[in-house]
């Protein structure tokens, strides 16, 4: 289950989420407000999302990669709104009856949402200019639906 | 005047030879820009990557685009003023190159439309004067291939572009689609609402807006969009979603739906 959210992530509720007596590996992702992109000192990010598009392209990820990996369950959590340094802007917690299935499940979420789930970021820096990032993902890739 | 057809490119987004694709009159692009050259210039000759023959001016700066076909044809006639036409522009007509024509005179270094959507110059639709050269030879040292940035440097005469779609190209198949529409008089009007997020919200100033256009596809749509609000973010690598969920540009349009056009993303 993707959900967006506008509140604090607490990864231990998402970790609870995906405990199962038959899991005997748990991995978890976190994407964290880092304090510099491409050497420019970065103040804070702001998140927005097309919502509607983004929990259902979230949730047909999470879908897809639980079958291809033999996943127990997965959920994710990305955050909008205005983000400080440090705080967390994705969590994503994968359990699986073995490691290799979920480290790789995990890895593999991280990296589709980056790529096709409507969400935006734009960097604050700390000399008072913003912009709105490019995914570089984009310009390489011709998406298709 | 010398008139060169621009036939070398790779058509990689159309995925087809788009000097071979037929829009009016039974003619091929590569035929159908001949003819309008003809009626406008002295001597036509055509630009390719590679070949010889008569009238044939292939590409002396390797395979570098179209301004490399400029100053292929500049070094082949140093003295001639040449009327530049890509041969993917089926809404074009030859009242328009007659229009460059006469505005053109030769102390200008150049002379062009300024596109309707944009209001940058289309320099593939355009004359190039002789002393346009040493700012298209320059920008080939340095590595700078855009032709529009060389005219947007250089002096020259900026005509207002005759409509949103007359120097509409065939990059993609949803703007064959946008443009056989135009051609064969299919247009039909609808009413549909647009929604913008992130950056596009700031550029159109509204999170939404009805909208009643006359286009096909979402991508004639966003054209109007970016003409409308000055917008100069291009389509290419964005996607677009109709009623919640992806779709294909190609989509055809219909009264009352909803459009999300999506910039890439950046999540995570």
């Amino acid at each position: 289950m993707f959900q967006l959210t506008d509140q604090t992530i607490d990864p231990r509720a998402l970790c609870d989420e995906v405990r199962d007596h038959t899991a005997g590996g748990f991995a978890s992702f976190e994407g964290w407000v880092r304090n510099h992109h491409q050497g420019r000192d970065v103040a804070s990010l702001e998140y927005e999302a097309f919502p509607a598009l983004a929990e259902k392209e979230g949730n047909r990820i999470l879908e897809k990669i639980c079958a291809e990996h033999d996943i127990l369950m997965a959920r994710c959590q990305h955050r909008t709104g205005h983000l400080q340094i440090g705080e967390i802007a994705i969590a994503i917690a994968v359990s699986a009856a073995h490691r290799d299935a979920a480290f790789n499940a995990c890895r593999a979420i991280i990296d589709q949402i980056k790529f096709t789930v409507p969400i935006w970021k734009k960097e604050h820096y700390t000399d008072g200019t913003s912009i709105w990032v490019k995914c570089h993902n984009c310009a390489a890739h011709n998406h298709a639906h | 005047m010398k008139g060169l057809l621009l036939v070398g490119g790779k058509s990689s987004r159309m995925g087809t030879d788009k000097s071979e694709m037929i829009f009016r009159d039974g003619l091929t692009q590569r035929e159908r820009g001949t003819q309008l050259l003809e009626s406008v210039c002295d001597e036509v000759f055509i630009s390719v990557a590679e070949g010889s023959g008569e009238n044939i001016i292939p590409d002396a700066f390797g395979n570098i685009g179209p301004l490399g076909a400029i100053a292929s044809a500049q070094k082949h006639s140093p003295d001639a003023t040449w009327l530049i036409l890509a041969c993917d522009l089926p809404l074009i007509e030859q009242n328009h190159l007659a229009d460059l024509a006469s505005a053109h005179s030769p102390d200008i270094k150049a002379s062009y439309y300024n596109s309707a959507t944009d209001g940058l110059p289309e320099p593939l639709c355009a004359i190039w004067s002789p002393s346009s050269a040493l700012a298209v030879t320059a920008a080939i040292i340095s590595k700078q291939r855009c032709p529009r940035s060389v005219l947007g440097k250089i002096t020259g005469r900026g005509l207002e572009a005759p409509g949103l779609w007359t120097l509409a190209n065939t990059n993609t198949e949803a703007d064959a689609i946008e443009i056989r529409a135009r051609i064969d008089g299919s247009i039909t009007e609808k009413t549909v609402t647009v929604s913008y997020f992130a950056q596009l919200r700031e550029l159109t100033g509204t999170s939404s807006e009805n909208i009643r256009t006359e286009s096909t596809t979402p991508a004639g749509l966003f054209e109007e969009i970016r003409a409308k609000h000055s917008i100069s973010l291009k389509r290419k690598g964005m996607m677009v979603a109709i009623n919640g969920d992806f779709t294909d540009w190609t989509h055809p349009l219909k009264d009352g739906e909803e459009i999300v056009f999506i910039p890439p993303v950046a999540g995570g």
